[in-house]
């Protein structure tokens, strides 16, 4: 049995991507991070709109893989947890970008239109 | 082509997310710092030049000074510090500061005439808010646009023209502030774009 070429040819990059950033929240928390120096739980959790268990345990997760440096210090007395990217993420970050252009350089190639998510001519 | 469609998603998804800090406003209190500076500097090098000259000399670097630390403090307030951001910034300002000295050493030289300092003052300025407009705040592109008026009211207006185009840029820094903070209301980012 033979690969289908186009089929294949769509998902290259995939096996490039990073499993703990395949959640588009966890991607959500580096991309943010990625773009700062730091930012607080709060702030996190305001822009992604996520619960504080959900936030919580992405945010566990991520820091379990040397992704996120977590720093608490205290702001008019109340305690505050600072999160940034460490380099190991910021390198996870990048490749998993890397990969997602990939897949969407494919996807494009092979006229996939990856907004709309679908072939384009499918219906002709 | 469910995996795709499903990544399509997640961009989509960080793409808002990202998209709500690019839209984040300007802190109100350094709009409401520098509307109270430029009122009073305007005032004065109408009603006395050279007390005029010595305020600007002094409350220049000390308004940026305080802009820098207002800045600092409600980016930190909100919860976020971004050291690129902040960098960006000095640079920028910075880069105005040494353009606005460059023009008095153009004065002292005899090179520029004493009387253009004004506009070409105001010129800098309002090019300087365009640019941090377009690449750092667009809530500043107001500014420019504001600042291009009193601009042009200081040129027009025989009588107080620097009271009068102070007036025009401090009510302009004051509802640009005003709607900044109307915007942020309790520090919340801005709604999502669906």
């Amino acid at each position: 049995m033979t690969a289908d070429p186009v089929r294949t040819s769509q998902w290259e990059g995939l096996d490039g991507l990073d499993r703990l950033l395949e959640h588009r929240s966890r991607l959500g928390i580096a991309v943010l991070l990625g773009r700062s120096t730091r930012m607080t739980f709060r702030h996190l959790k305001d822009l992604l709109e996520e619960t504080d268990g959900n936030l919580g345990a992405h945010l566990k997760k991520m820091e379990g893989a040397d992704y996120l440096n977590a720093n608490k210090t205290f702001i008019d007395g109340k305690p505050v947890t600072w999160y940034s990217l460490t380099r190991v993420g910021q390198v996870a970050l990048r490749k998993h970008l890397d990969a997602l252009e990939r897949i969407i350089a494919n996807a494009a190639a092979n006229d996939f239109d990856i907004f709309s998510k679908q072939q384009k001519g499918a219906h002709d | 082509m469910s995996q795709l469609a499903n990544l399509a998603d997640d961009l989509a998804f960080v793409r808002q997310r990202v998209d709500r800090v690019n839209r984040s406003v300007f802190p109100s209190s350094i709009l409401f710092l520098w509307a109270g500076i430029i009122l009073a500097g305007s005032v004065l090098l109408d009603l006395a030049p050279t007390m005029g000259g010595a305020f600007w000399l002094v409350a220049g670097p000390v308004g940026g000074v305080l802009s820098a630390v207002l800045g600092w403090r409600w980016s930190v307030a909100l919860g976020v510090e971004n050291m690129g951001l902040a960098r960006r910034q000095m640079l920028h300002w910075g880069g105005l500061v040494a353009a606005l000295l460059v023009s008095q050493l153009l004065v002292m030289s005899g090179a520029m005439r004493g009387d253009a300092f004004g506009a070409q003052v105001m010129l800098i300025v309002s090019l300087s808010y365009f640019y941090a407009g377009i690449h750092m705040h667009k809530s500043l592109l107001w500014l420019s646009g504001i600042q291009a008026a009193a601009f042009l009211v200081a040129v027009l207006v025989p009588t107080l023209p620097q009271s009068i185009s102070g007036i025009v840029m401090a009510a302009g820094f004051v509802w640009v502030g005003i709607a900044a903070h109307r915007h942020l209301g309790n520090g919340a980012p801005p709604p999502l774009r669906r």
